[in-house]
């Protein structure tokens, strides 16, 4: 390797480090005469039955009505969560372009002209809401129009907004001189009328009314003296506040998914020159991901108290925390960059793209129904059935690769069949390891929760059928009624399985396991799909016609090449003449 | 030798000694490879048939979930994962996209674990060695096999039900949601539970029914599964009932609830019944029944005949005990500022005469008390009483899933641990 080459490497990953670090720094410590807005968001509140900063109410509130934790104020100025939030609560959040309309019938019923960035304020278009709640009310919510979908979406957002700026939302009254989880809303102490006696109202009150005036000195007063309060009574919970903001403001699996691309980027680019060089480049990343990656999930399990999946959203990004675990496991054997392209791929798309769209639902940070209490069968059987969908998407990742590579590259020579043939059999065995013991688990909790080991529900049978899928792949390997293209191409349609399992079996709206309605997800995953079946009617064409197939043997005259049977990964086959 | 599958078109010599007798004297080439018994036995054990059975096993599952959307989950499961051989209705088949009438047969649940079975134990008469290599995936067999066997043991022999206990009150019986039954009450001495109860079945076929243990006849005119409980403007006209509760309340039948839906209803069977005096065309009255007026612990309608009074209900079927658990207390906490459970909780005493059993228990989620072979469960609170509702169930094969899972792991993990070891060795080499 040049010198160059050997410099790559540790180029890049000092690059990585340094956006790490440039995310991370602190803004500068506001001075006396600014709003210590950045401490003001530790302050503690209850909502959704969790003790949480009102940072994460922020965010969590603006992203459920615009999409995104910022917003452009007047000036045009990116803005925080923070900011609009108190800005609602001191009255003025009216003004702000927050509502994201897009639907031109309900543009026009609100009396709103369309404008490029799709933001609308309160103001704009409040006096035509009632007669809005009207025209919903009557409305069959099992089949909407698009309209009325729409309008509903609005509603929904306005409801939050309102709740906010009425101070119904969220309990931030903590509990002095109360029982530890009488937290009330400050509407209902004020309503009352003993807002000048409650502590946590007064000092809000003060706070806020420090802000509307403007005066950054007082409000940065009270807000130090609240502190001192709360620390004496809730000394644990503000810590994880404290963490909790440094949290959101990291943004940590965005980050870990910017790191992931790049990773992704760098293992394709090596199959194209530098290879020794650009590989480690790419692990390097991947491994810096994969630390903060881990550094999410273990802050997300401090905060909560929780194992790490405990819905969707968590178990999106545990499958991109899988992913790359296998990948920093798996690449040091091979060397090839195959499972560094397909791990990062993975990890960016589940933990990156699906975990950002369900996150827009509002906090992902939920409190647990009480037969979903932590338990030790429970944490176990959701760990390891996540862990085995990653797998799986593994197998099938590897699978896609193989088939792209094969029919339109020179790329898959004889060697590189049987690599990658090896690879996904090998993660296929692991995958079908992990489902049918996390599946199993699954029954076991059952049956320790409710008396039902197997209840044939749509979750379950979603996780069966994925095991049934690796089982009989590893099968018709081993009965030589597929080689290795027919195992990418198996692979490849367990990808379709598998996503079945974690999110087709939802929408089914039956079942013990339905946690929630995404529409928009439907059409993800029959697009998903589609794109799955288009490789495999590729992975199908017989491979005379494949690029790589095609050039093994030029001039020679020979057919193609003769893959290997699988005896080299010592398995006896059970040969059928 | 190297035990092979069916090798095709390999020459078959002369018909050998029958298997057994003469194979161990005879020759080192076993004739009895070549009997008919034999062969047979090789082509049950073909993996390629594993393989088939994987893929139909596949498909049975997959159609049995979408049948769920339309179908109720007991409906489903009896039809397709507890029984021999299934119709699945081509809407299914089509998942939905065309409402196509008609049905394909396709084999359930029990024949192709049946042929599963065959196939595994064929295979390991056969082919399996006892090697070290093997044994993991002997040990794994071993565990699938008890888990097919659980759940054949399960389907056939579990019973779940339900008892539901107000606060301050005691409960001796558990209630079996899937079958109803009409109940005839004789009130008469409140220390004495006296009752005369029709069982489902009859309510099903309907018609005359007549027994001289019952006090009158009963003609059941109409029994609807599901149906909606709506306000009547007294009798006549659509309304079949002449008396009781009937007179302001009416049924319409409604179909089956899908799955376990997404507002999880509860399916409401309703009866109307008209009662005569026995052997004789006497009415006295025609009745609505149904068990939501049970649920929702209205009084029952009375009859009178002969001067005696009875009270007549249709229930959920009734399993009696001859114990009874008193609820003492019942705790249902919420997270602040939800409706999201965190705990529910019964104090319980549990009070069984003929065994002297007198004691005081805590049921709460994942903590359920085991009594008699059942096990009760903390499942949630009666809507509409305070009270709690227990899962109450009985299933003689529960421990074989445990066996399994921890035999399947372990097979699992000692199978493919050797070949990623054989996999790193070579990989070093």
């Amino acid at each position: 390797m040049t010198t160059k080459e050997k410099v790559l490497p540790w180029l890049v990953a000092g690059l990585g480090v340094v956006y790490l670090l440039w995310v991370l720094a602190p803004a500068s410590t506001p001075g006396p005469d600014e709003f210590n807005v950045l401490e003001f968001a530790v302050l503690p509140v209850m909502e959704s039955g969790r003790i949480k900063p009102i940072d994460t109410v922020a965010r969590s509130s603006l992203t459920v009505i615009t999409h995104k934790q910022t917003f452009r104020d007047e000036k045009d100025v990116r803005q925080p969560a923070i900011i609009w939030l108190l800005d609602t609560l001191a009255q003025t959040g009216s003004r702000h372009k927050i509502f994201r309309i897009e639907n031109d019938e309900l543009l026009d019923f609100l009396g709103l002209k369309a404008r490029p960035s799709l933001r609308y304020a309160p103001k704009e278009f409040e006096d035509r809401l009632p007669s809005l709640f009207q025209r919903i009310a009557k409305v069959d919510t099992s089949k909407p129009s698009l309209f009325e979908a729409k309008a509903m979406d609005l509603l929904k957002q306005w409801e939050v907004f309102k709740k906010l700026e009425t101070e119904q939302m969220p309990l931030a009254s903590a509990p002095f001189g109360r029982g530890k989880d009488d937290w009330y809303a400050l509407y209902d102490i004020r309503k009352g009328g003993f807002g000048d006696r409650d502590l946590s109202t007064s000092a809000f009150g003060l706070i806020l009314n420090a802000y509307e005036a403007g005066e950054p000195r007082t409000f940065n007063k009270y807000l130090a003296l609240y502190f001192d309060r709360l620390k004496e009574l809730l000394p644990d919970d503000m810590d994880a506040a404290r963490f909790e903001v440094l949290f959101n403001r990291f943004e940590p699996f965005h980050q870990a998914s910017v790191l992931y691309i790049f990773a992704f980027l760098l293992g394709c680019l090596s199959w194209l020159g530098w290879s020794k060089s650009l590989n480690h480049a790419g692990f390097y990343l991947c491994l810096l991901g994969f630390l903060v990656h881990t550094w999410a999930i273990f802050g997300r399990m401090y905060i909560l108290g929780r194992p790490p999946v405990i819905n969707l959203y968590s178990s999106a990004v545990f499958i991109g925390w899988c992913c790359t675990g296998v990948t920093l496991l798996v690449e040091p054997f091979f060397r090839n960059s195959i499972s560094l392209v397909v791990g990062s791929a993975l990890a960016a798309i589940t933990a990156g793209v699906i975990g950002h769209y369900l996150s827009l639902d509002g906090d992902t940070m939920v409190m647990m129904q009480a037969v979903l209490d932590t338990n030790l069968w429970l944490a176990t059987h959701v760990t390891i059935v996540t862990f085995g969908y990653a797998a799986t998407f593994f197998a099938g990742f590897i699978g896609i690769l193989f088939i792209i590579l094969g029919l339109f590259t020179p790329l898959l020579n004889k060697n590189g069949v049987s690599v990658l043939g090896k690879m996904i059999y090998g993660v296929i065995c692991f995958a079908t390891l992990l489902s049918f013991t996390g599946t199993v688990l699954g029954g076991i909790w059952a049956d320790q929760s409710w008396g039902r080991f197997w209840g044939w529900d749509p979750k379950e049978n979603g996780a069966l059928l994925i095991v049934i899928w690796n089982a009989m792949i590893l099968h018709a390997r081993w009965a030589g009624m597929i080689k290795q293209r027919g195992v990418a191409v198996l692979a490849v349609a367990g990808n379709i399985v598998t996503a079945w399992s974690w999110f087709g079996t939802n929408l089914l709206g039956v079942g013990l396991h339905n946690y929630g309605f995404m529409s928009g997800a439907m059409w993800g995953i029959l697009g998903f799909d589609a794109s799955q079946f288009v490789i495999i009617g590729l992975g199908l064409i017989p491979t005379r016609y494949w690029i790589s197939y095609r050039s093994a043997a030029p001039g020679s005259g020979a057919p193609k090449p003769q893959l290997d049977p699988v005896n080299a990964a010592g398995i006896e086959l059970e040969s059928i003449a | 030798m190297k035990s092979t599958a069916i090798k095709r078109g390999a020459p078959i010599a002369s018909h050998g000694p029958s298997v057994g007798a003469s194979a161990a004297e005879s020759a080192p080439i076993s004739n009895y490879k070549h009997g008919l018994p034999y062969r047979i036995l090789q082509t049950c054990a073909s993996l390629r048939i594993t393989v088939v059975l994987f893929v139909l096993s596949f498909v049975l599952v997959f159609y049995g979930t979408w049948a769920q959307v339309d179908a109720g989950i007991w409906t489903v499961v009896n039809q397709y994962f507890r029984w021999w051989f299934v119709w699945i209705p081509l809407k299914v088949v089509v998942l939905r996209t065309l409402d196509v009438p008609g049905a394909i047969p396709f084999p359930g649940g029990w024949t192709l674990g049946a042929l599963l079975l065959t196939n595994l134990l064929a295979a390991h008469a056969i082919r399996f060695k006892m090697t070290w290599k093997r044994s993991g995936v002997m040990v794994l067999h071993i565990g699938l096999i008890l888990m097919m066997v659980g759940e054949f043991v399960t389907g056939v022999y579990a019973i779940e039900g339900r008892m539901t206990i107000a606060v301050g009150q005691a409960c001796n019986y558990v209630e079996h949601d899937r079958k109803t039954e009409l109940a005839i009450v004789d009130a008469s001495d409140p220390s004495v539970l006296d009752e005369i109860v029709i069982p489902h079945a009859f309510l099903l076929k309907g018609g005359l029914i007549q027994d001289h243990r019952l006090p009158f006849d009963v003609v059941v005119d109409q029994y609807m599964a599901n149906s909606a409980i709506f306000k009547a403007m007294g009798p006549g006209g659509e309304n079949p009932a002449t008396t009781g509760i009937g007179l302001t309340r009416i049924a319409k039948e409604r179909p089956e609830t899908a799955g376990a839906g997404t507002e999880q209803a509860m399916e409401i069977p309703s009866a109307y019944v008209t009662l005569r005096k026995k052997n004789s065309d006497v009415t006295l009255g025609t009745y609505l029944m149904s068990t939501y007026f049970t649920f929702i612990l209205r009084p029952p309608d009375e009859v009178v005949v002969d001067g005696k009074k009875y009270e007549i209900s249709l229930r959920a079927k009734r399993s009696y005990r001859p114990y009874a658990i008193y609820l003492k207390d019942f705790k249902h906490e919420v997270f602040p500022g939800t409706k999201t459970a965190r705990n529910y909780q019964s104090d319980v005493r549990l009070t069984d005469k003929e065994r002297n059993e007198d004691r005081e228990v805590k049921i709460y989620m994942n903590h359920p008390l085991r009594y008699d072979g059942e096990t009760f469960y903390q499942a949630s609170l009666h809507p509409l009483a305070r009270g709690t509702v227990l899962q109450v169930v009985r299933n003689p094969g529960w421990l074989l899933p445990y066996f399994s899972c921890a035999l399947v792991t372990l097979g699992m993990l000692v199978h493919f641990g050797i070949l990623l070891l054989g996999f790193i060795r070579r990989s070093v080499a």
